[in-house]
């Protein structure tokens, strides 16, 4: 094998490997560390609300000047919500209850004695809430209370109370360990339970219990008269179906679908993301090129070489492959080479994002050199194939 | 591999020529352990007979086989086989590596095939009077020494049938006897047959049959 190679390496250019090998290097690494970023940065913006379902809107009527006395308006009546679900683009539709007795809820510290506030409830029906039924449930006899709070509210706290204050700054996992005391009180009688938040959400703006609860509790503390929901949750088949817009403009409906301007940053960070690795490929394909220009060459000036090799009885296996070894470390060489890079500008670029972002969590970087280890075998088994076919 | 046969053999660019030859557009064969001469003047294709019997050209029409294997039909992988451990082609452009010393060339024959040792083939190299260029580049020498080093990287593998292309073109006549000498020892020793061409001189051996080309 030593005299194979010393014979096949005559004739190899090292200006055309260098000049290959940074081509590639550049190419490789413009389409990782596109990646990568895109990786670590996407999340951010399309932050899933994991608890609810994914394709669903919440419907409010349009509030008027004058509506605030004609409570009656805001409200959807039965035949609205039964015209709504003869649309064909709707799965599923439920309403918000809200709650219809006093709800008081409060903190009790050993120490510091606690605080309390006014609140209210509202449900939605269990199939469109996503967390796991055994911490999304009531009971009358068990007394704890689950309960999904905005986001907003959390932010609030955090970057509006806390900073004013200089109270502690406290996260969702944190939180989700603290029990509250709650009061509800209606109709001359009263309950006392623990309220245990099991989730934020971005997407729904108000205090959500189970609707079991709610239908419990409104009857035992409750108002006698059903009350007209006055905000619909609809699950969409498909969300881009334009029939949605229009039937709802044509109502006179609002509709709320969430985080929109995260998810057009969120559009636009693939745009450029794209954009990037597009021009990424065309670098790494044009030094694919030199590459292959470059074995081209070689294998035909030592094609007499590789003849005689082959007469003496060697077969094509040993006479190409150290040509196809050569592509196989030159592309891989590159390949670790870009992955450093990676790690460098990753870690450049990670305490940046971490002062801008308060939940921005760098991605691993396995994904990313697996992508590229996918190229690069790539590249090479295309460049063997070559290199085979040209000898017979 | 006990035969080799020619049936009807004929170079695709004497297919319209008038052909007086023992071999073209003949039945022959040539057996395992015996020696033969093929003789001709320049151009009727000697060359082109070691080339379609070595398989790397098959510009003819008629059948070479390999006892009852026609030879045409073999694969990549077959060749080498032959060519490794059942024939041995002496080639007449010797193909040598120029940018190798004399003993690489012989070495990379040798290592595919681990069928002498070095001491061996240094035997033979000083038989043949070359001991003392051992080191040198092939580029370096003429082409009589150059011819030496194929025959002896030739000789370096198994073989039934040995075919040497104009073998003693650039040697005296006491060379020309030793590689004989060489030739027939090995051949002897394997119990191979030998085809030898010439287009005047003729490597000294008693031969079975001479055909002229």
């Amino acid at each position: 094998m030593k005299l194979i190679w010393k014979l096949l390496k005559q004739n190899i250019s090292k200006p055309q490997l260098v000049g290959f090998f940074f081509a590639n290097l550049i190419g490789m690494s413009i389409i990782l560390l596109s990646l990568q970023f895109y990786f670590d940065v996407n999340p951010v913006f399309t932050e899933e609300d994991t608890l609810f379902k994914k394709d669903y809107f919440t419907v409010t009527k349009k509030l008027g000047l004058l509506s605030p006395l004609a409570s009656k308006k805001s409200v959807f009546s039965s035949k609205e919500v039964e015209d709504l679900k003869q649309q064909d683009f709707v799965k599923d539709i439920g309403s918000f209850i809200p709650s219809q007795f006093y709800v008081k809820a409060g903190i009790t510290t050993p120490d510091q004695g606690g605080f309390s506030t006014e609140m209210f409830f509202e449900s939605v029906p269990q199939q469109f809430i996503d967390v796991k039924s055994e911490d999304w449930r009531f009971s009358p006899v068990d007394d704890v209370l689950p309960i999904i709070l905005p986001k907003n509210y959390l932010d609030l706290y955090n970057f509006g109370y806390a900073e004013a204050r200089a109270m502690p700054k406290i996260n969702e996992g944190l939180i989700k360990m603290v029990t509250f005391d709650i009061y509800i009180q209606g109709n001359g009688d009263f309950k006392k339970l623990k309220g245990n938040i099991v989730g934020f959400s971005t997407r729904i703006n108000t205090i959500l219990v189970p609707e079991s609860f709610m239908l419990w509790a409104n009857k035992k503390y409750g108002g006698k008269e059903d009350v007209s929901p006055s905000r619909l949750i609809i699950e969409v088949n498909d969300i881009t179906n334009p029939q949605i817009a229009t039937y709802f403009k044509s109502k006179g409906y609002d509709i709320d679908q969430g985080n929109t301007a995260a998810s057009r940053i969120s559009m636009f960070l693939k745009i450029i993301v794209t954009i990037v690795i597009i021009i990424g490929v065309i670098i790494c394909a044009l030094s694919f090129f030199i590459l292959m220009l470059s074995i081209y060459l070689l294998l035909e000036k030592n094609m007499q070489k590789m003849i005689t090799l082959r007469l003496l009885g060697y077969s094509k296996n040993i006479v190409t492959k150290p040509y196809i070894l050569l592509t196989f470390v030159v592309n891989l060489a590159s390949l670790v080479l870009a992955s450093i890079v990676i790690i460098v500008v990753q870690s450049l670029y990670n305490p940046v994002m971490e002062n801008v972002f308060m939940s921005y969590e760098p991605s691993g970087i396995l994904l990313t050199i697996g992508i590229g280890l996918v190229i690069s075998l790539l590249l090479s088994s295309i460049n063997s194939w070559v290199i085979r076919s040209k000898i017979e | 591999m006990n035969k080799i046969s020619f049936h009807n053999l004929l170079p695709d660019v004497f297919k319209d020529e008038t052909i007086l030859s023992d071999i073209w557009q003949k039945d022959i064969s040539l057996q395992k352990g015996e020696n033969y001469l093929v003789k001709s003047v320049s151009g009727k294709g000697k060359s082109s007979l070691c080339s379609f019997l070595f398989g790397y050209r098959t510009d003819y029409s008629g059948k070479i086989c390999f006892d009852d294997k026609e030879t045409k039909r073999m694969t990549p992988v077959q060749w080498d086989k032959i060519r490794k451990d059942e024939l041995s082609l002496l080639f007449q452009e010797l193909r040598l590596f120029p940018e190798l010393t004399v003993l690489e060339n012989i070495q990379i024959k040798n290592n595919l095939t681990g069928f002498k040792t070095e001491q061996q083939i240094r035997v033979m190299l000083q038989y043949l009077g070359i001991e003392n260029k051992v080191n040198e580049k092939i580029a370096k020498m003429s082409w009589g020494q150059q011819q030496r080093v194929a025959i002896i990287r030739s000789l370096c593998q198994p073989f039934n049938f040995l075919v040497l292309d104009e073998p003693i073109s650039h040697l005296d006549d006491e060379n020309a006897l030793l590689i004989a000498k060489l030739v027939q020892d090995e051949a002897k020793a394997q119990g191979a047959g030998v085809v030898v061409t010439s287009i005047g001189k003729n490597l000294p051996l008693t031969y079975t049959q001479t055909f002229a080309l």
